[in-house]
């Protein structure tokens, strides 16, 4: 043990976080690396592509190794199994379309990250995400990353002021064209990796696929149905679907189809028109915000609505405990429900919830 | 290493110091290809015979049949795909049991995807095979069948004798192969005595060097090769010979079968003498396989309440170097099949700890590993 302060850095094989590991190294930390092994493919293959590869923990463990600190892998594929995965196939089955990576940063990376960094006497946790933690005032505060085309602040909106204390985010300063370089300045093998692209549990099929092989047999054909409740077409399972999806929504109509609603119970999915899916207002739950106290009723807020989406400008409610209303200034387009609504201040995630329902913007013409 | 209390012999053991300056000195004195047709090809294959000599002395049999290899993995793969592919085409029956190493189980499941029938022996709750159910699960046809004689998970010891004498009487064309790479180094390894056709034999588990090994093959057996093409080993295995590799490995083998009695008894005191440390101090600690014969290096303990990779990084940091189940569980994701196989839950084999001995092993450090091991499962518990 040393003086140094100590922190445990999340590994995953990429080049962010092996960046990540190696300025936390170069700025005199007592570097710990580990993996986090989360996924072992659906039937217990590793996979080859996505995340969690054997190649991954292979590039993590080297990178470790030129950076001449500790590596550890953590076995959590049961726990991310029945935290993330499973709650994931449910939304969908239920209707929803969650974020897995939300799920997972609540449930699984960030808080057993921090139980084996606090079993090991390390005081701080780093990751590579692209976002940052300043301190203002003696307060932590969460922000985008510099790479705004790279931005991840959106999944670690559930990060309260304690998290933020002793959570790292070496690379957040930097744009990728920046990491990459200083991956090759290092020698990292990692330098030039490619990205993975999609949910990490998730092959090269995609969600669909993934979602067609784990719901099976409970997955219920059923009809597509327009605003006015004809049928249009018909589909292989209410679950495959989500809000503003246009691909593989088999429909005979003219003009393009947006599926506007989906009931997996009664195995509906309906389609309309682009301008059906417009929302003014925005409610959702389970929020929180990161400085522990709401923002002032009708306080204007930047909301996103998806990771990828661009904030649009708007006022922020808090409805009941631990919920909340958003009136936007402008519509979004396509609201998801399991989707997270996340509210920011400038560059400053003040906090979010996960959507439960949206209301149609009456304006909106088509 | 020198700072660090390693326990960890049954994945690797250092070698031998005469090993290793026997290694460095025929890499000087023996460069050549033990093929060529000149005298350094000649003194090359020399130090290559005698090892073999060296070897087959060790275990009772003649020098043909002794083939070397790259080590266990490549001895037992060659044994499963490369003894049945020629028995009982087209479809051979493989019997194997469900504790083997990897390399055999892999190596059966190979044969099963090219039209081999696996059968699996079960084994009991400490690990043990009933020799009388081994014989009625291999019924009359079985090709080949694959005991190990101590496995190397927890150590227990098979009644092989036992095994092979009953297989032959009820299957009187079957093959049998032991895995012995973890058994060499403590217990008796006599091809006849086992009554087995086949014997797997790992150089880093016994004092020599990694990536060499032997398999054993009787006389009379036909092989189908792994590796082909340049003939070595009387065609049953290609590749330039890695001289001073098997050098090493023939003095290995010869040095490690002349102190097996002593390492035994050192061994045997050491290993309970970790476990009456340990089992003072904690509670629910158990050993795996404790109603079984057990090979005297090996200690399989599993902690109730605690997750072994946990306990596994607590100790690393405190310089003790063990293992949880298999060292060759890098690729692996699911509870050792070993651990499964004798009835144990996810969660206990999840929470087991494998330390093992050499000959370097002294009394300080087990009780300095005996320690840190109480501290860590106290420390985890307390975490819960």
């Amino acid at each position: 043990m040393t003086d140094r302060p100590s922190v445990m850095v999340a590994m995953s094989g990429g080049v962010d976080s092996s960046v990540a590991a190696a300025l936390l190294v170069d700025r005199g930390y007592d570097v710990t690396g580990v993996t986090l092994k989360l996924w072992a493919g659906a039937d217990g293959t590793p996979p080859t592509s996505g995340c969690c590869t054997a190649a991954d923990a292979s590039d993590a463990r080297s990178v470790a190794s030129l950076l001449g600190i500790p590596y550890y892998v953590f076995d959590y594929q049961d726990e991310f199994r029945a935290g993330v995965v499973d709650p994931v196939i449910a939304g969908y089955a239920s209707g929803v379309t969650p974020n897995p990576c939300i799920e997972c940063n609540r449930l699984i990376k960030l808080a057993l990250l921090r139980e084996r960094a606090s079993l090991l006497g390390c005081e701080f946790i780093a990751t590579g995400h692209h976002a940052r933690v300043m301190t203002t005032n003696g307060r932590p505060r969460l922000l985008r990353g510099c790479d705004r085309a790279k931005d991840q602040s959106y999944v670690l909106y559930m990060l309260d002021e304690i998290s933020l204390r002793s959570l790292l985010l070496p690379i957040g300063e930097m744009t990728k064209t920046q990491v990459r370089a200083t991956a090759r300045r290092l020698g990292l093998r990692t330098a030039e990796k490619d990205e993975s692209q999609d949910v990490c549990f998730v092959g090269d099929g995609g969600m669909r696929a993934f979602l067609e092989t784990e719901l099976a047999d409970r997955l219920v054909a059923g009809e597509v149905l327009d605003r006015a409740g004809a049928t249009v077409g018909r589909h292989r399972g209410a679950a495959l679907f989500t809000i503003g999806q246009r691909r593989g929504v088999g429909v005979s109509a003219a003009g393009r189809r947006f599926v506007t609603a989906v009931d997996p119970a009664s195995g509906t999915v309906r389609v309309g028109s682009r301008a059906e899916l417009e929302s003014r207002v925005v409610e959702a739950d389970g929020v929180s915000w990161v400085s522990g106290l709401p923002p002032e009723d009708d306080s204007q807020v930047m909301v996103q609505i998806r990771y990828a989406s661009d904030p649009l400008p708007g006022r922020v409610f808090s409805t009941s405990q631990g919920s909340m209303r958003l009136e936007l200034d402008q519509s979004a387009w396509a609201v998801a429900p399991g989707q997270a609504a996340v509210c920011y201040r400038g560059d400053e995630v003040i906090g979010g919830g996960t959507i439960r329902r949206s209301e149609p913007d009456a304006t909106a013409t088509g | 290493m020198a700072d660090l209390i390693y326990l960890d012999h049954a994945a690797s053991t250092p070698p031998f110091a005469e090993v290793i300056d026997l290694i460095a000195e025929t890499l000087r004195s023996s460069p050549a290809n033990p093929t060529g047709a000149h005298t350094a090809a000649r003194a090359a294959v020399r130090v290559v015979e005698d090892a073999r000599e060296q070897v087959a002395a060790a275990v009772g049999v003649n020098p043909g049949e002794v083939v070397f290899t790259s080590g266990g993995s490549e001895a037992d793969n060659t044994a499963i795909l490369g003894l049945a592919a020629v028995r009982g085409r087209p479809a051979p029956t493989i019997a194997v049991s469900a504790i083997e190493h990897g390399a055999v189980l892999e190596a059966a499941r190979e044969a099963e995807s090219l039209g081999a029938e696996l059968r699996i022996i079960e084994v009991d709750d400490d690990g043990l095979i009933d020799p009388t159910r081994c014989a009625s699960i291999c019924r009359s046809d079985t090709a080949l069948a694959s005991v190990m004689l101590v496995n190397n998970e927890v150590g227990v010891i098979e009644p092989i004798a036992e095994i092979a004498g009953n297989l032959h009487l009820a299957s009187p064309g079957a093959v049998i192969h032991t895995d012995a790479a973890q058994a060499f180094s403590t217990q008796p390894i006599e091809r006849a005595s086992l009554e087995v056709d086949a014997i797997t034999i790992s150089g880093h588990k016994i004092g020599g060097p990694q990536g060499v090994g032997a398999l054993i093959v009787r006389d009379g057996l036909e092989l189908r090769p792994l590796i082909r093409g340049g003939g070595q080993e009387l065609g049953r295995r290609a590749g330039t010979h890695n001289v001073a590799g098997i050098a090493g490995f023939g003095l290995a083998v010869e040095m490690a079968a002349e102190r097996r009695n002593d390492f035994a008894k050192r061994a045997r005191s050491l290993t309970e003498r970790a476990w009456e440390l340990i089992a003072s101090k904690v509670d629910g600690a158990v050993v795996n396989g404790s109603g079984a014969p057990r090979a005297p290096h090996i200690l399989s303990l599993r902690f109730e309440g605690i997750r072994a990779e946990d306990a596994l990084v607590l100790l690393d940091r405190e310089g003790v170097c063990i293992s949880s189940g298999a060292s060759c569980a890098s690729g692996a994701q699911k509870p050792s099949h070993v651990l499964s196989a004798m009835g144990c839950s996810a969660p206990e084999a999840r929470s087991t700890l494998r330390l093992s001995v050499g000959w370097s092993t002294t009394e300080v450090e087990i009780d300095l590993a005996a320690e840190a091991i109480c501290v860590a499962v106290a420390t985890l518990r307390r975490e819960k």
